[in-house]
């Protein structure tokens, strides 16, 4: 029997359930401690080899597996069918038929492309040329031409909405119910507040 | 879904689940001469016959291709490509299947080949991109409780193996892999990998002395 231990080598190669020399199987089963080594490392291969099962299982479970299963074999399934095979349109008919339909499109892309450029640079054009006011006295103005509140000129283009906007407030604080009124009239007006400003200076 | 119940296999094809849930050792001699079956109809061009017979071969041998992959790329859905390419390959290059070889290792080295694939891809990936989601938590059974094995892979025991094993370098971690997840005997390993038996063993004495510095440190 040898008096030397295993070396690291053989008890890897013990543990992993690798035929040894007879000295070692000897040395092995008469050596405690050795004994107790080889015990130790094939416990923990097996706890790492338990662990990794346990987690590659909870990765995959069964429901997982059956997916898999299903996917690769209708990728099989699908392989095997002959491709499906789409008519070539043949003969010179067809071909001239093609042509006039891709000529006649043309000719519609092209007018749908002119007819946008030409209401792109006429509103662009109508936009730059200040309004003009198209009613006769006596009509109402059109949406275009609002008037503002107390003065005898159609308000410009860019400032009608603001002003749409101000001669709405005008309107509501004329017709207010008297509650709101109360309200109203406690609300300081501008002209109010640049007159007390002007006032501090 | 195509399976072997469906077009009135045999048996134990009817239950393909179950036959994936008792896919053991035990299982894999028989799986070789299921792989000559499948090669024997494709090469007759019964197909129906081959893909009846492949989907046992499919249920027998897809959790610990799944398991390996796992270990390997320690990705799910990197792993589910790789096990469904591999498995693809298979039936497509089933006539190439030479009989004097176990059906494990020639499938697990075109498994391991479509890992390597896959890894290159998902380097190339990161190489490109910033990574915006850390790794899928571990699915749950659909009744909504956590299986006892999500429960596990909780743990810090858990988290500091997976950790360790992936300290291996490439080649060690693919013997161990091999031997110690898959199962798979010193002499099969250097078959899967073209390496020596010998060299092999050198792999796994040094990945398993790297482990046990590792793992030993930290305690159970």
């Amino acid at each position: 029997m040898r008096s030397k231990h295993l070396s690291e080598q053989q008890l890897v190669a013990a543990s992993a359930g690798d035929a040894g020399t007879a000295d070692e199987h000897a040395h092995l089963s008469a050596c405690e401690t050795c004994r107790a080594r080889a015990g130790r490392l094939q416990a923990l291969l097996a706890e790492v080899a338990a662990v990794a099962e346990a987690e590659a299982d909870a990765r995959f479970p069964s429901h997982r597996l059956e997916a898999q299963r299903s996917h690769i074999l209708e990728c099989i399934e699908q392989d095997g069918r002959p491709a499906q095979i789409i008519a070539f349109p043949a003969g010179s008919r067809a071909e001239v038929r093609t042509r006039r339909v891709t000529t006649r499109s043309r000719w519609v892309a092209a007018a749908a492309i002119a007819g946008l450029a030409i209401g792109l640079a006429v509103g662009r054009w109508s936009h730059r040329q200040p309004p003009v006011a198209l009613s006769l006295p006596g009509t109402p103005p059109a949406d275009s031409e609002i008037w503002a509140p107390g003065s005898d000129r159609p308000a410009t283009a860019r400032g009608s909405s603001e002003d749409e906007f101000l001669g709405q407030i005008e309107q509501a604080s004329t017709g207010l119910l008297p509650e709101l009124r109360a309200i109203h009239e406690l609300t300081p007006h501008v002209e109010q507040v640049l007159a007390i400003n002007a006032d501090g200076r | 879904m195509p399976s072997a119940s469906r077009r009135g296999g045999p048996v134990h094809a009817a239950s393909p689940t179950a036959a994936a849930q008792t896919a053991s050792r035990s299982h894999l001699s028989g799986d070789s001469a299921l792989a000559s079956e499948v090669k024997r109809h494709v090469l007759a061009g019964e197909r129906d016959a081959a893909v009846e017979r492949f989907a046992i071969l499919l249920a027998n041998q897809q959790r610990r291709a799944a398991r390996i992959a796992f270990q390997y790329l320690r990705d799910v859905h990197d792993a589910d490509e790789a096990v469904q390419d591999a498995f693809l390959r298979v039936f497509t290059h089933i006539a190439r299947y030479r009989e004097d070889l176990p059906f494990e290792v020639w499938f697990t080295r075109i498994l391991i080949n479509r890992c390597l694939d896959v890894r290159k891809t998902r380097a190339r990936r990161l190489r490109w991109t910033l990574p915006i989601e850390a790794a899928a938590p571990a699915p749950e059974p659909p009744d909504g409780s956590p299986s006892i094995e999500a429960r596990l892979v909780s743990g810090a025991r858990v988290q500091a193996i997976a950790a360790a094993v992936e300290t291996l370098p490439e080649r060690q971690r693919a013997v161990f892999i091999l031997r110690h997840f898959g199962g798979h005997s010193p002499a099969d390993v250097g078959r899967v990998l073209g390496l020596t038996e010998s060299t092999v063993r050198v792999h796994l004495f040094r990945a398993i002395h790297r482990l046990r510095a590792l793992l030993e440190r930290e305690g159970p």
